[in-house]
């Protein structure tokens, strides 16, 4: 999320699926999308029957490199490598498209004089603080402007931030057109990659050079004018210690290609099946509020309503309307309760005060600091990392609700659980009170689901749910209001949140909430009289308005009007937008930034790749898409400095990427990423070999906590030789729940296995269908073996190293079992995200059992 | 198309075995034994004795055969869904009518033997109907060798003809030596030569057809192996042929009670023999319908 | 941007009540409508089959067909093995890695397909059944009527590839019915509708073969030269008094990798030379018996 966020000003995949189908070449990489997002996978199909080249990069042969032309193996972590090679390939070869990447993108934009890359500093970016472990983002500014980020923190903690930003208001970013400048973006990026050879390329990630520069040729041959290229990705790049710049060298090397906000082109981020895209719109995350916008910090200006307003407001660029949606959001949730002294409610937010993701969650369950745990539509024991520690820490807890609709690994811990079952607990040691109340299943309630092209898709409930199964809105609307009743004497300070909280949906005669009020909720009404407003432009920063989640805003329009139950496709001959099926935030626009399939004076790149285009006629922009764009903006339209523009003024009309202050893709990110303003190679935490790139192995910045629980390996620790990666198949669904629980489809994957190459397998004499047993540092667990010439040796510098893989979605529950892959992974993660690394970390290996005589 | 190179898929089965079992081997002997019986009794004239030991074989035959099968049906209660249609081109739906026809006119040739002192016209009906009940045992005699090619287990349709020969010949040197048998407890040995002769050439038929069908089943690549093989081999060659003819000669040239005796043995092989030949060769095609290599072997060409 | 992907009858049915039934929806689905009198068919297109097995699962829930969860196999992602009494859509893996990493068009180097009952023509499993629990349908597919199949388990064999097979609950051949019961209610079978890659495709057989040979030409002009059809009048998988199947795949290796025949035949052609055989030796052995003279006083 945040690195498209950084990079193009929305953190969503920027085209739709079906749009796949246009494409001239998509590239697979960081997912495994036959078999993870199979739908999804038709439209790249249907593109390789319109000739597109298919590539799939990834460390195993998987059942989407079946369907590839050209498969780039590449050893677990080292992506960053392989795209930096492909962008150093482009700009040396002189292959990008000048014509957009110049005007479209801050290439030619100059920086700090203060900078210095990890080519100087030897793996490191400037503003690092080796005693804070952080970086500060000064010197990574553009010359004589502060940059504020469009991702949801606009605010960075520099001295004079809120007077620096201003001056974007002054007058165009510093440019060097002609690029020459050595400290113009184009030139730092030419140096910044300049070691990313093919040489190297092939060193680091062990894929053979011919095919990384047929990669790099075939990414290449298929952008420009006449031809787009698209690459998507899933949770095998997000699941790294770098996984955010990962995805950032994918938006530099598209926005340099030309392949943002245009047909068959752009970065396709393909979400989990469980409505993940809607779960970071409205998040379950720690650090946000619905639609972006950011939670309220303890040690950030963010004391008073105003405060936070001043120093979260971005002066240029779209979201310089952000006080409208912060305000809407706090009268949808206060209410009356809001009023101008308490900033419409904002006084009774509460105010993080450091990371409260799940990764440092855990570790603080573990050492008796969470007493109390509610488990939804989640089952950490088997998804979670470090799974002993995760069970651990279960185990302290005074309480826990675990709501699903079968028995969770999570809710039986204290049963069979490892620390049971490896004899370090006993089951009546264990104090924590488990609650497993029975959830229903998406057809046994009314809802909504966001998938991953943003696509907001109702579903009504066709069944009844059975026994006592109740939705997670009954849940959680009867929870909040219990609480509501319990509380509503207090006349504590601390219990004034729950007071004031707006919480009045109708409900049936069975108590189920009305989800589409909710719904109606999020879209937003006027204030009082709650007429829905028709988008997010009608939102008002005064109190008027109330909008739960102003990205959404459109898509109850009318009472009685849910857009995203629309169900009309485009016919054969329709254009193909499909503008009538679901809704896409925001405002319905299916391709993101799709100002940019059109030139800077307005007129398509091509007519083959026609999307947007100005009519000088009607004055205004035309498409058979929505236009992500003021609609009558001239694309000659010039700010008028002078009268120091804001917000959306500031920007000229051929600058596409409205949400980013500055209108242009953020190929250089100044501010917003906490590991650097540009994508650097670094090791995975845990990994066999060193850092060929740098000095430095490892990210700096990347989120590590130490504890004796949490050991981690030492680089090249040869008790733990193998790489290991961890993934799921397309058996099962989530963390197998759903699937182990059926017959029909455990039967399809009915054990739980490690894949094991081949070559390994013979030297160590074991062969498919034997007990073998994986371990680290954090723990051991045995499972079934598959030998299989899909995973292959790399050789990694002047070192062989092999790679071994586990599916993570088993258990001992339900009827396809097997030990948990997340017994072995660490509580680490990327410093932006605090997203675990999973994909890449070391191992060891031996057949056998790990419980002899025991069968 | 290029030609097998011995790749399969996983070493799985490409077919799938038939779920027939000893009581469909038994079924194939025991009335292979009826049906020729009634081969014998049609030419058993004037032989009375025979004749009506004979009819009563067939009839018994053909009264217990359709119980075993009627066992081996999943449902047994639906064995007569068999007559519900008549299919021509399945042996199983034609057999079910030679074998419903069989029984009937084994039924009324046995009628003229039982009761045709007392009623001539019984005698009259089963004369009338002892040719066709001797075309209909020529039937039932073979139509199991045909039911088995008639599938895509490689080893029963790789060698149709020598196997419609060898459960023929089996057939018929089953139902002599039953009868020589029967013949020899009545004391009648001279009868039971005669009908021990037919067996041995019987038996020597089957042996030949034993050979060829060995030499088609190479040839197609789907040789019979381990505890089949020892069957069809043992039950077919050993104890249908080689081992009668071995204990005629010898009781010839021993004489005295080993005249009598190891005839009567011969007789008692050559229908183990058969029973076990049929099993072999049943077995063995379950056999090979599991093994891909004996399918993708069988249809190359 | 390129057309529509919805096919155009669609949009008569996006203001309607969802509940309610769309007629001949087929149409929409797979492009064809549905009539008793003409022949349907699948064209199983292995490169595009992505191996997900929601062919079989959809087979399973639509036909409420047990699953038989075993351990897991060893062979590749293939843990059902092979088509039988309640697998009746059954995908198979095979990996055939020689280290490629430039690789011919669509699927190559691990294969999968989604096997299923080829619905013969002429069946050889109709041809031995003698209770008539096997017939044809009036599209031209065939099926086993549970009502009426007394378990006698001579289709079994009958099969040239192993599709039918006894159920061990209730001893019945059991195999695909070509979704029968959709057909006459307008539905395309449900495996096909689930495929999400159009590596199934249902529709009447004419149909289906000639847009199977386009495919065919067009990879081969793509650069898998490989590809043929298995299945189709006369061509692999057809064999001697075996036409054609209406289940037919397109393939890009030998037939026996993915566990098929190359060159079936109808087995009933062995009826006749095995039983005139049998027959002469009787007739002879009947001449025999009466040179011999076994009636002689």
């Amino acid at each position: 999320m945040p690195s498209l966020g950084a990079s193009y000003g929305r953190g969503a995949a920027t085209l739709p699926q079906w749009d796949l189908a246009n494409a001239d070449c998509v590239l697979v990489m960081g997912s495994n999308m036959a078999e993870n997002h199979p739908i999804a996978f038709r439209f790249v199909l249907q593109a390789k029957q319109k000739g597109a080249t298919v590539i799939h990069a990834d460390p195993r042969f998987t059942r989407t490199s079946a369907m590839a032309d050209i498969y780039a193996p590449l050893r677990a972590g080292s992506d960053i490598a392989f795209l930096g090679g492909i962008i150093r390939h482009v700009l040396e070869n002189d292959l990008w498209f000048r014509d957009f990447a110049l005007p479209y993108t801050n290439l030619s934009t100059i920086i700090d004089e203060e900078y210095r890359g990890p080519e100087e500093l030897d793996g490191l970016f400037s503003g690092w603080s080796a005693e804070g472990r952080r970086y500060s983002p000064a010197s990574w500014q553009y010359e004589g402007m502060m940059m504020p980020s469009s991702l949801a923190e606009a605010f960075i903690e520099s001295e004079g931030f809120c007077e620096a930003v201003k001056r974007l208001q002054d007058g165009p970013t510093p440019k060097d057109e002609t690029l020459q400048h050595p400290r113009c973006v184009y030139q730092i990026l030419k140096r910044h990659y300049a070691r990313y050879t093919p040489e190297m390329v092939e060193r680091v990630t062990g894929c053979p050079r011919e095919v990384f520069v047929k990669v790099a040729e075939e990414m290449a041959r298929n952008s420009g004018r006449e031809r787009t290229a698209t690459i998507c990705y899933a949770v095998g790049w997000t699941h790294h210690s770098t996984g955010v710049q990962m995805i950032r060298a994918a938006a530099i090397l598209q926005a340099l290609l030309g392949n943002v906000g245009r047909p068959g082109g752009g970065i396709l981020a393909l979400r989990g099946h469980t409505s993940i895209q809607g779960s970071t719109d409205i998040p379950t995350l720690y650090d946000m509020l619905p639609g972006y916008l950011p939670q309220p910090h303890a040690m950030k200006p963010h004391r008073t309503l105003p405060e936070y307003l001043e120093s979260e407001t971005n002066p240029t660029g779209w979201w310089h309307n952000f006080p409208k949606y912060a305000v809407s959001l706090l009268r949808a949730w206060y209410g009356a309760a809001g009023n101008a002294e308490n900033g419409f409610g904002f006084d009774l937010l509460q105010r993080m005060t450091g990371d409260h993701s799940q990764l440092p969650m855990t570790v603080a369950m573990r050492d008796g600091i969470i007493k109390g745990l509610f488990v939804m539509g989640q089952n950490p024991v088997i998804g979670g990392s470090n799974s002993r520690l995760v069970q651990r820490g279960l185990a302290q807890l005074d309480w826990m609700v675990v709501r699903d609709f079968a028995e969770t690994e999570t809710a039986n811990f204290w049963r069979d659980g490892h620390i049971i079952r490896d004899g370090e607990m006993r089951t009546e040691d264990i104090g924590t009170e488990v609650f497993l109340m029975p959830a229903s299943l998406a057809g046994e309630k009314a809802g909504s689901f966001t998938n991953t092209h943003r696509l907001i898709q109702w579903h009504d409930k066709v069944v009844e749910a059975p026994g006592d199964s109740r939705s997670e809105l009954w849940f959680a609307y009867h929870l909040g209001r219990l609480l509501k009743e319990m509380y509503a004497d207090s006349a504590r300070e601390e219990d004034r949140p729950i007071q004031a909280l707006t919480w009045d949906y109708p409900v049936d005669e069975e108590g189920e909430p009305d989800a589409e009020a909710v719904l109606r909720e999020i879209n937003g009404y006027t204030w009082p009289e709650k007429q829905q407003v028709s988008g997010f432009s009608d939102l008002k920063d005064d109190g008027s308005t109330a909008c739960g989640c102003w990205i959404y805003s459109g898509v109850f329009p009318k009472a009685g009007e849910n857009r995203a139950r629309s169900r009309k496709p485009d016919g054969p001959d329709g254009p193909g937008t499909h503008l009538g099926w679901g809704f896409a935030w925001p405002d319905n626009r299916r391709t993101l930034n799709n100002r940019a399939s059109a030139d800077p004076a307005g007129q398509p790149w091509s007519e083959r790749k026609r999307l947007v285009w100005w009519d000088e006629d009607a004055g205004q922009w035309d498409s058979p898409d929505k236009v992500d764009f003021p609609p009558t903006k001239r694309p000659d339209f010039e700010p008028d400095w002078a009268g120091k523009p804001a917000g959306i003024d500031a920007l000229s009309g051929h600058q596409p990427f409205i949400m980013i202050p500055d209108g242009v893709a953020g190929l250089f990110v100044s501010s917003g990423l906490k590991d650097g303003p540009l994508p650097v190679h670094y090791e995975p935490i845990e990994s066999p070999v060193p850092n060929l790139l740098y000095a430095q192995d490892a990210n700096p910045a990347a989120k590590r906590w130490e504890h004796r629980d949490n050991r981690l390996h030492e680089t090249g620790d040869p008790r733990f030789p193998h790489v290991l990666t961890t993934y799921r198949l397309t058996e099962h669904h989530a963390g197998g729940t759903p699937t182990r629980s059926v017959a029909t489809t455990a039967e399809l994957m009915p054990e739980g296995f490690c894949e094991i190459p081949t070559e390994l397998a013979h030297a160590l004499g074991i062969r498919s269908k034997d007990w073998v047993v994986l371990s680290t540092l954090r723990g051991e667990v045995e499972t079934r073996a598959l030998v299989t010439d899909r995973l292959r040796p790399f050789r990694i510098g002047n070192q062989l190293v092999w790679q071994l893989g586990m599916p993570w979605h088993f258990g001992w529950e339900g009827m396809a079992t097997g030990d948990i892959a997340n017994v072995l992974t660490a509580v680490v993660g990327d410093v932006n995200t605090a997203m675990h690394e999973n994909k890449a970390l070391t191992c060891a290996l031996r057949p056998g059992r790990l419980h002899r005589g025991e069968r | 198309m290029t030609r097998w190179n011995g790749e399969t898929y996983h070493g799985r089965q490409v077919t799938k075995p038939s779920s027939f079992d000893w009581k469909v081997s038994a079924y194939i002997f025991i009335l292979g034994v009826a049906g020729s019986a009634q081969i014998i009794a049609a030419v058993a004239r004037p032989n009375r004795s025979l004749e009506t030991q004979a009819r009563l074989l067939a009839l018994g035959g053909s009264i217990l055969g359709p119980l075993v099968l009627i066992r081996h049906l999943k449902t047994p209660s639906r064995w007569f869904n068999m007559l519900r249609i008549v299919r021509p081109t399945s042996p199983m739906s034609l057999g079910s009518w030679l074998l419903t026809a069989f029984g009937g006119l084994s039924a009324l040739t046995a009628l003229g033997s039982v009761f045709g002192r007392r009623w001539p016209f019984a005698r009259r009906i089963s004369e009338a109907a002892q040719g066709p009940a001797a075309v209909a045992g020529a039937g039932m005699s073979v139509y199991t060798a045909s039911l088995l090619s008639s599938t895509s287990t490689p080893l029963w349709a790789a060698a149709p003809a020598p196997l419609g020969v060898q459960f023929g010949s089996a057939a018929m040197a089953g139902a002599a030596s039953a009868l020589a048998l029967l013949q020899r407890r009545d004391g009648e040995d001279e009868i039971a030569q005669r009908l021990e002769r037919l067996a041995l050439l019987a038996g020597g038929t089957e042996m030949l057809a034993s050979q060829a069908a060995k030499a088609q089943w190479r040839r197609a690549g789907v040789a019979p192996r381990g505890t089949p093989d020892a069957l069809i081999k043992g039950g077919g060659t050993v104890a249908g042929a080689l081992l009668p003819f071995a204990a005629h000669l010898l009781g010839r040239a021993l004489g005295g009670r080993a005249e009598k005796l190891l005839p009567e043995a011969a007789s008692l092989a050559m229908l183990a023999g058969g029973a076990a030949m049929r099993h072999g060769v049943l077995t063995a095609g379950n056999a090979s319908a599991r093994r891909p290599g004996d399918v993708f072997r069988t249809t190359q060409r | 941007m390129d057309g529509g992907l919805a096919h155009r009858r669609v949009l008569e049915h996006t203001d309607l009540d969802p509940q309610k039934p769309i007629p001949q929806e087929a149409e929409i689905t797979a492009g064809c409508v549905i009539e008793p009198g003409r022949s349907y068919g699948f064209f199983t297109d292995t490169t595009l089959c992505i191996g997900c097995k929601a062919c079989e699962v959809a087979c399973k829930e639509w036909n409420s067909l047990p699953s038989e969860k075993g351990p897991m196999t060893g062979h590749s992602y293939d843990n059902t093995g092979e088509l039988g009494a309640h697998t009746w859509r059954h995908v198979t893996f095979l990996e055939k890695l020689d280290g490629a990493t430039t690789m011919p068009p669509y699927q190559s180097n691990w294969l999968m397909m989604s096997d299923v009952c080829k619905h013969c023509s002429p069946a050889p499993c109709l041809e031995a059944c003698p209770t008539g629990a096997l017939f044809r349908t009036e599209f031209d597919t065939v099926v086993v009527q549970q009502d009426i199949c007394n378990g006698c388990g001579y289709c079994v064999p009958a099969c040239p590839f192993g599709v039918v097979e006894l159920a061990k609950e209730d001893g019945k051949a059991h195999k695909c019915t070509l979704c029968y019961d959709r057909l006459k209610g307008g539905l395309e079978p449900a495996c096909a509708k689930s495929c999400p890659t159009d590596s199934i495709q249902f529709g009447e057989l004419s149909d289906l073969i000639a847009r199977a040979e386009l495919r065919v030409a067009k990879l081969h002009e793509q650069g898998q030269p490989k590809a043929y059809l298995y299945g189709t009048p006369d061509g692999p998988g057809t064999g001697e008094g075996l036409h054609h199947l209406n289940a037919f795949f397109l393939l890009t290796a030998q037939p026996e990798v993915y566990n098929l025949p190359p060159k079936p035949t109808r087995p009933a052609r062995n009826a006749r030379p095995s039983f005139l055989a049998g027959l002469a030796t009787m007739a002879g052995l009947a001449v025999a018996a009466a040179l011999v003279g076994v009636g002689r006083r």
